[in-house]
C-alpha cells in the first residue's frame, strides 16, 4: 500500500510517496515538470512487491512545499541539494534511480556526487546528451542566450493548460488511455499564484543542466553505472538519439523504444514495469553476489 | 496491461459524457456511480483490483469531473436530469443489465435509475449513501435549513462548497492514518469546485437534494417489493453521515439478500477493500 507522507528538509517540507518493505532495495523515482510524484501512481504497485520505492515531489511542485522566491533558489543545483538531503533524512544509503525529465539533472547530480549510493539508473525520456534534444527547446535556449523579460515571457506558453494537456497527448497512440486528472492535477498545480515565476525560473537554468552534460556523460564511462533507458519515441522534447547515445559512453547499457510519447507511464505503465523488473532482477542480484 | 483502463467521450443528449471502461465487455457489467464532488476517478484503485473479472463503466455526471458543464439555462442541475442522462447513456452503451455501485450522489442518482428499470438492476452495492431520514444526522442541520429557505443560507452554504478544508475533511473523515490518503484526491476537485459557474451549478443541485429526502420512502418501499441482492459498504470514518447511518441503514433498507461491511476507511474509498471477495450477482 501506498503511504503519502513529509519529511523536513531545511525547514521545507518535502512530500514523499513510499510503498514496499524498507528492508528491500530501495528505487528512487524522479518526477519532470510540470508534474510530481503522482505521475507514478501506476509504476509504484507494478515496483513495491520486491523493493522499496520512494518518490519525492521537487521543491516547487507537487505537494512540497514551494518556498517564496526571495530566500529559496530556484536552481537544478539547489533542487538536488534539497533531495539529496531527503534521501539521507529518510534514511537512504542505496538506490536504484529513475530520471525522468527534470528528475534526471537532479538525479545525476545525486549520483556524480554520490557514486557509491548508486545501485542502477533507469532513465526513461531523462536526458543527458545534446542530441537528444529537440527543437522544442528553441524558445528556452533563446532564452539562455539572451535573458530578458521578452524571451522570459514567451516561455508562458509552456504553463498553459493546454500545453499540458498536448505534453500528454502528443504522440501517444491511443488518447483514451491517457487519464485526463493527470494533467488536470498539474494543471491545477501550475495556477498556484507565484508557481509560473518559479517555473520561469528553472526554465532558465536549465541551461545549468546542458552545461553538466559532457560530466555526467564522464561519469557513465569511468563509473559504468548499470543503466537501463525506457523511452517514449514520440516525445516532442527528448529524441530517441539521447536514449541511443547512453550505449556510445556505457555499451552495456540497455535501451528499450515504445510507441508513446514524453509520458510514457501514462500508456505503458505495465511494459516499462517488466522491463524494470528483469533489469533489476538481473543487475542487482550481481552486484550483491559480487560484494 | 491486461485489462488497462479506458478514458473516453460519448456524447448523449447533446452532453460529452467522459466515462472510464475496464474489463471483458463479456463480463458481469458494474456501473459505478460517483459522488459528490468527485468524478469516476473516485473509483481508480477499484479499477485495478476487478478489471480482470468485470466490465466495469464509470460515468461522469453533467457537471462533474471531466463531462460536460452546461449552464443552468441548458442544464438543470438536479437529480432527476442527471438520472435520466445516465439512463441515456447506459442504453447508448448497449448495458442491459448490471450492478449499480452507488456512492454518496450515487445513491440518489442510482435508486432513480433503478426505480425507473428494475429489470436491468442484478444487484445494488451501496456505499456511504443513504435513503433513509435517519441517515442524515446532525450535521444536516444547516443543509436542512438551506432546503427550507434557500436564500438566507446560500451564501453560507457557496462558502462551504468551496472550502479546501470541507473538501479535504470529505476524504479523510476523522481517521488517524492520514498518510493513507492522497492528497490529489481533494487538490483536484478543489480545482474543480473553483472553476468558473461551478459553484452555481452545485448550489443548485445540492438544493434538489431535498426532493431525494421526499423519496426516500418510495426507494425503501421498492427495496421490499424487489428484494434485489444488497450489498453496504460503509466507512467507519466517515463525517458526512451520521455515525449510526449504517446501522440504520440494516434496519430500514434491509433486504432479504442484504450483507453489511463495514470498512476501515472514509467517506470515499482510498484504502483498498476487499469487494472482489464479496458475492456480486453474476
Amino acid at each position: 500500500m501506498t503511504k503519502y507522507q513529509y519529511a523536513t528538509v531545511d525547514g521545507d517540507k518535502i512530500f514523499y510517496r513510499e510503498a514496499g518493505p524498507k528492508t528491500a532495495p530501495t528505487i528512487l523515482l524522479l518526477h519532470g515538470f510540470p508534474t510530481s510524484s503522482h505521475m507514478f501512481r501506476n509504476l509504484i504497485p507494478a515496483l513495491s512487491d520486491p523493493y522499496h520505492v520512494v518518490a519525492p515531489d521537487l521543491p516547487g511542485f507537487g505537494f512540497s512545499d514551494a518556498p517564496d522566491r526571495k530566500r529559496f533558489r530556484y536552481t537544478f543545483e539547489h533542487v538536488a541539494e534539497v533531495i539529496d538531503s531527503f534521501t539521507q533524512a529518510i534514511g537512504l544509503d542505496a538506490y536504484a534511480i529513475y530520471l525522468f525529465d527534470y528528475g534526471a539533472p537532479v538525479g545525476l547530480r545525486l549520483a556524480w556526487a554520490h557514486p557509491e549510493r548508486v545501485t542502477a539508473l533507469i532513465s526513461q525520456n531523462g536526458n543527458a546528451y545534446e542530441e537528444g534534444l529537440s527543437q522544442s527547446w528553441d524558445p528556452i535556449q533563446k532564452y539562455w542566450k539572451e535573458p530578458t523579460a521578452e524571451n522570459r515571457t514567451a516561455l508562458r506558453e509552456f504553463l498553459k493548460p493546454e500545453t499540458t494537456k498536448w505534453q500528454y497527448l502528443h504522440g501517444v497512440q491511443d488518447a483514451s488511455l491517457v487519464a485526463p486528472e493527470a494533467y488536470e492535477l498539474d494543471s491545477a498545480l501550475l495556477a498556484r499564484p507565484g508557481n509560473d515565476e518559479i517555473q520561469l525560473d528553472l526554465f532558465l537554468d536549465y541551461a545549468s543542466n546542458v552545461a553538466l552534460y559532457p560530466k555526467f556523460q564522464e561519469y557513465f564511462r569511468t563509473k559504468r553505472p548499470s543503466l537501463l533507458a525506457v523511452w517514449g519515441k514520440n516525445d516532442p522534447f527528448f529524441l530517441p538519439p539521447g536514449a541511443e547515445a547512453f550505449k556510445r559512453d556505457n555499451p552495456a547499457a540497455e535501451v528499450h523504444f515504445y510507441d508513446t510519447g514524453h509520458f510514457a507511464l501514462e500508456t505503458h505503465v505495465q511494459e516499462i514495469g517488466s522491463a524494470i523488473r528483469d533489469f533489476l532482477s538481473r543487475k542487482l542480484t550481481r552486484q550483491s553476489s559480487a560484494a | 496491461m491486461e485489462h488497462p483502463t479506458f478514458y473516453r467521450t460519448t456524447q448523449r443528449d447533446g452532453l460529452s459524457i467522459l466515462y472510464r471502461e475496464a474489463g471483458p465487455k463479456d463480463a458481469p457489467t458494474l456501473l459505478w456511480l460517483h459522488g459528490f464532488p468527485s468524478s469516476s476517478r473516485m473509483f481508480e484503485p477499484l479499477f485495478a483490483r476487478l478489471s480482470d473479472r468485470y466490465h466495469l463503466v464509470a460515468p461522469d455526471y453533467p457537471g462533474f469531473g471531466h463531462s460536460a458543464r452546461p449552464d443552468a439555462k441548458q442544464f438543470d442541475h438536479s437529480f432527476d436530469p442527471i438520472a435520466s442522462v445516465m439512463d441515456d447513456f447506459t442504453q447508448a452503451m448497449g448495458l442491459s443489465h448490471y450492478t449499480l455501485y452507488m456512492q454518496d450522489y450515487g445513491g440518489p442518482v442510482g435508486f432513480r435509475m433503478a426505480l425507473a428499470h428494475p429489470q436491468r438492476v442484478q444487484a445494488l452495492i451501496v456505499q456511504d449513501t443513504v435513503a433513509h431520514n435517519e441517515g442524515l444526522g446532525a450535521n444536516w442541520a444547516t443543509r436542512r435549513a438551506f432546503w427550507a429557505d434557500r436564500p438566507a443560507h446560500e451564501e453560507a452554504l457557496r462558502t462551504n462548497l468551496m472550502s479546501l478544508a470541507t473538501t479535504k475533511t470529505r476524504h479523510v473523515g476523522d481517521d488517524p492514518d492520514v498518510e493513507l490518503y492522497d492528497p490529489d484526491l481533494w487538490t483536484d476537485e478543489n480545482a474543480f469546485l473553483n472553476a468558473p459557474g461551478q459553484v452555481d451549478r452545485q448550489s443548485d443541485l445540492f438544493y434538489d437534494y431535498r426532493t431525494n429526502v421526499a423519496a426516500y420512502p418510495k426507494w425503501q418501499a421498492w427495496l421490499q417489493k424487489a428484494q434485489p441482492k444488497f450489498l453496504v459498504l460503509w466507512g467507519k470514518h466517515d463525517l458526512s453521515f451520521d455515525p449510526a447511518s449504517r446501522n440504520t441503514t440494516e434496519r430500514t433498507c434491509r433486504t432479504r439478500r442484504s450483507r453489511y461491511s463495514k470498512q476501515d476507511t472514509s467517506h470515499f474509498l482510498p484504502k483498498p477493500m476487499r469487494l472482489r471477495r464479496w458475492y456480486i450477482s453474476s
